[in-house]
């Protein structure tokens, strides 16, 4: 399991979850070359009191749709996906923790758009998992 | 000639080694990962039938018909140009390129000069073995008795950091508090699922163990309470990827069935002078104690090739032959790989059409194959067959080197 740390900038930008989109429609990889893992964060919406809307991607590879799973958990909330793509919460605030859950065949990247601590995790075939924790 | 041979033999064997290398060192470290997993489970024979990236072969060096065949899979050759095929949607969409091996071959004669050629395809009609796709090995793995308690447990850990560690509407000394223990639990279950490096359980903090282990007890999380007592010293991580290889170990006695058609042509005859349409199934059948286990293989094909005595171009000569045989694979204990493989077997053949002089309609031989892993991912194939007929034994010795195997080895040296 690897985990990055990143510090991230936080505007006042709505999220959009369309790099996912475009991520699965070109098997991951976007104009330029850039992985859209690579993307920069567009960042947080909303007052702090109510939250922001977090949005989950994963990214599975050398593995069929259908055989991995992507679990995540914010405030007794689990939402979950089998191939790659992506998971929204919203009212997510400071402090909060989601928790990510992966079983895969493949292996799994996973990211979240909004400030956290890790900003993503790399997981190996098999199963692991992680929290991220928002700033 | 004894020295000859063996002159020769090692200037092909160090030709391999350099290809390989090379190849390994321009590959450097792409995307490849479970086809390398797949592939170090796999038996010499499964990767005689089917290869996952470069096979290079060199067949009957010691008889009069050497040749020099060289196997690929399209898929990964591909991969290596875009690792946006890789993604879970793309890998499903390519599957057709996935389970398709092409090859070429060099005939040569005794003295090493060209004498023909040889281009074929192999499409793998059913693949149970496929580690990276399986869905009875994904079922497996979601309903692993020590991952769905685990699993269970970070959820219970969450909604105790949540119910019991708030963070907001408590006093500031609190909530200084709770985040200090919510970021000491976040850090151990960290910890707990690392794979780089392992961790014990026994090291983590004991606050997080002694948190979870009532956490387990009060949901009645029976495995992982039952784990953690008899493996204190043991990583959480490390017991969950040793059970998912069990688990990937399990299905490699699963059925591989592939069918292949191959043109061979000497230099003097026409493309399609003769057709080979061949199918062959391996199923693992027993396992034996110690990792052993036993493969068995049945081969089919008909080939159809030129009758010499019509004076114009035909394909009016069809020979059928079956050829049924065990394989027994002894692998190593502390890596489960392949090491050593012998294969017993008949092979039954029947000309169908006009037999020239001293001919046979039907023919039986008894045949063998033993296979010595070399290093990494080569192979020394010695084959023999023995005709009860006329008491004949004939033997052919090979190389074959499996590139991404080689790749792994390489890798692991540096």
């Amino acid at each position: 399991m690897t985990a990055k740390k990143k510090s991230l900038p936080v505007n006042k930008k709505k999220v959009n979850a369309s790099g996912v989109k475009k991520a699965k429609e070109t098997g991951g990889r976007i104009s330029g070359n850039k992985s859209f893992l690579q993307q920069p964060v567009i960042g947080l919406t909303g007052d702090p009191d109510i939250g922001v809307t977090a949005t989950i991607s994963a990214v599975f590879t050398n593995t069929n749709p259908g055989t991995s799973k992507l679990t995540a958990t914010l405030n007794n909330q689990s939402k979950s996906i089998s191939s790659s793509g992506g998971i929204n919460f919203s009212g997510v605030k400071s402090l909060d923790i989601i928790l990510v859950q992966v079983n895969s065949l493949g292996t799994s990247d996973i990211t979240i758009d909004i400030p956290a601590d890790p900003a993503s995790f790399h997981f190996s075939p098999g199963s692991h998992s992680g929290e991220f924790e928002i700033k | 000639m004894n020295n000859g041979w063996t002159r020769r033999t090692h200037v092909i064997f160090f030709f391999v080694v350099f290809s390989v290398t090379a190849e390994a060192q321009k590959t450097g470290n792409n995307t490849l990962g479970p086809i390398l997993d797949a592939n170090s489970l796999a038996s010499g024979n499964r990767k005689d039938i089917l290869t996952s990236f470069f096979q290079l072969a060199f067949d009957n060096l010691t008889g009069p018909k050497k040749s020099i065949s060289f196997n690929s899979n399209p898929f990964a050759i591909m991969l290596k140009e875009n690792p946006g095929l890789a993604v879970d949607s793309n890998y499903y969409r390519y599957r057709a390129y996935r389970k398709l091996n092409f090859n070429f071959g060099l005939s040569l004669d005794t003295s090493y000069k060209l004498n023909g050629f040889t281009i074929g395809f192999k499409y793998a009609l059913i693949n149970k073995r496929d580690t990276t796709t399986s869905t009875v090995l994904f079922d497996r793995l979601e309903k692993d008795s020590l991952n769905q308690d685990v699993q269970a447990l970070e959820l219970k850990l969450l909604n105790f950091q949540n119910d019991s560690l708030p963070v907001s509407g408590v006093d500031p000394a609190r909530k200084d508090s709770n985040i200090m223990h919510q970021q000491l639990l976040k850090k151990n279950l960290h910890s707990m699922r690392s794979d780089s490096p392992y961790v014990a359980f026994s090291s983590l903090d004991p606050y997080f163990r002694k948190t979870v282990a009532e956490l387990a007890r009060v949901h009645g999380l029976q495995f992982f309470l039952r784990y953690i007592q008899s493996h204190p010293g043991a990583s959480i991580q490390q017991a969950l990827n040793e059970d998912f290889t069990e688990l990937k170990k399990a299905i490699k006695y699963a059925p591989l069935w592939t069918i292949a058609l191959t043109d061979t042509a000497a230099k003097d005859q026409l493309l399609f002078a003769n057709l080979n349409l061949a199918t062959q199934y391996s199923k693992g059948v027993y396992k034996l104690r110690g990792g052993s286990n036993l493969e068995l293989d049945i081969r089919a094909s008909v080939k159809f090739t030129e009758d010499s005595l019509q004076h114009k171009r035909n394909l009016q000569r069809q020979i059928f032959s079956l050829e049924p045989g065990i394989n027994w694979v002894i692998r190593n204990k502390s890596n489960d790989h392949s090491q050593l493989e012998f294969k017993l077997g008949g092979t039954y053949i029947h000309n169908f059409n006009r037999l020239y002089t001293d001919e046979k309609r039907d023919q039986l031989m008894f045949s063998g194959l033993f296979r010595v892993r070399l290093i990494g991912d080569i192979w020394i194939p010695l084959e023999f067959k023995y005709d009860p007929a006329n008491g004949k034994v004939f033997g052919f010795l090979s190389v074959k080197a499996n590139f991404t195997g080689l790749g792994k080895l390489l890798a692991n040296t540096h």
